[in-house]
């Protein structure tokens, strides 16, 4: 269970690195600090999990879609 | 029996959100991976519940209500800044 | 021996199954982002309401129980609002529902796609 879940892991974080557009790159992490919180749960940690599902999930996502939100998109000539 | 139920159930939430994570990742369109986005939440709460009650201690179960909430609100934020997105895609294609 | 609660749990968890994999078939056969999206939400959220309840009749204490309750209520309340917010924000984009292309049985054949059906007003 916790080799698939690191799978997993590896699989979104290189995805949302290599992807292009910046968007798919927010949903990726947002699911990779998903899979960390499972993680942190099944390693028997409650509380780093909840700290990790709240700020992963929570703040850090809406503070990448905030940050995406002020630049401009590059006009396709 | 309950902890063989409990297990086995847990694998079936874990078989279920692979395929979600492919949709997640193929998905064309963004509302796909919205869509993606919105199971695999749903399924990992899913499997926070089972594992707590398997565990048997009530703080095990206080992590999977937070991570409702938050997960709900990071949600609507990268749902938010899509709408945007969206509407300036498709204006662009007629208009631009 | 088998409880009569551990029976329900059983029952309730089978029922999560075929939920799961109707909605998980359902979101790699279906052509277009909303029917996707019925799907989906038919996986996500039915099939992991009933785990919720099946795991409620497993709860060992009333801790537990409360906390499971808790979790469904809010849980009810934000999964289906996400769908929601998705179909409509992806309805305002002008994405067109998916429409099987016209069949013309007499008449030369010629292209059916989608230019003929009358796009709706913007």
């Amino acid at each position: 269970m916790i080799l698939l879940f690191l799978v997993v892991l590896i699989v979104l974080s290189a995805y949302s690195v290599f992807t292009r557009d910046l968007l798919h790159g927010v949903i990726a992490l947002s699911a990779v600090s998903l899979v960390s919180a499972l993680l942190f749960y099944i390693l028997q940690a409650p509380d780093v999990a909840i700290t990790e599902a709240a700020v992963g999930a929570g703040v850090s996502t809406v503070v990448f879609v905030w940050a995406i939100r002020s630049t401009e998109r590059k006009k396709r000539q | 029996m309950t902890n063989l139920l409990l297990e086995g159930m847990q694998w079936v939430l874990v078989a279920f959100s692979v395929p979600t994570l492919v949709r997640l990742l193929l998905g064309p369109t963004a509302a796909d991976r919205l869509v993606a986005l919105n199971i695999l939440s749903g399924l990992a709460l899913g499997f926070l519940v089972l594992r707590g009650v398997q565990e048997g201690r009530a703080l095990y179960l206080d992590v999977a209500l937070v991570y409702d909430i938050f997960g709900f609100l990071g949600f609507l934020a990268i749902a938010r800044f899509l709408k945007d997105r969206m509407t300036d895609e498709s204006q662009g294609g007629e208009e631009e | 021996m088998m409880l009569v609660r551990e029976i329900l749990a059983l029952l309730f968890f089978a029922s999560a199954v075929v939920f799961g994999i109707g909605g998980v078939v359902g979101l790699f056969r279906f052509p277009d982002p909303y029917s996707r999206l019925q799907a989906g939400s038919l996986a996500g959220t039915t099939a992991v309401v009933s785990v919720f309840f099946g795991a409620l009749l497993l709860a060992p204490n009333w801790a537990i129980a409360a906390r499971i309750i808790v979790i469904i209520v809010f849980f009810l309340i934000s999964a289906p609002t996400g769908a929601h917010i998705v179909a409509r924000f992806t309805w305002n984009s002008g994405l067109d529902p998916w429409r099987p292309p016209l069949q013309k049985r007499s008449g030369p054949d010629e292209d059916t796609d989608e230019t003929e059906r009358p796009r709706r007003r913007r």
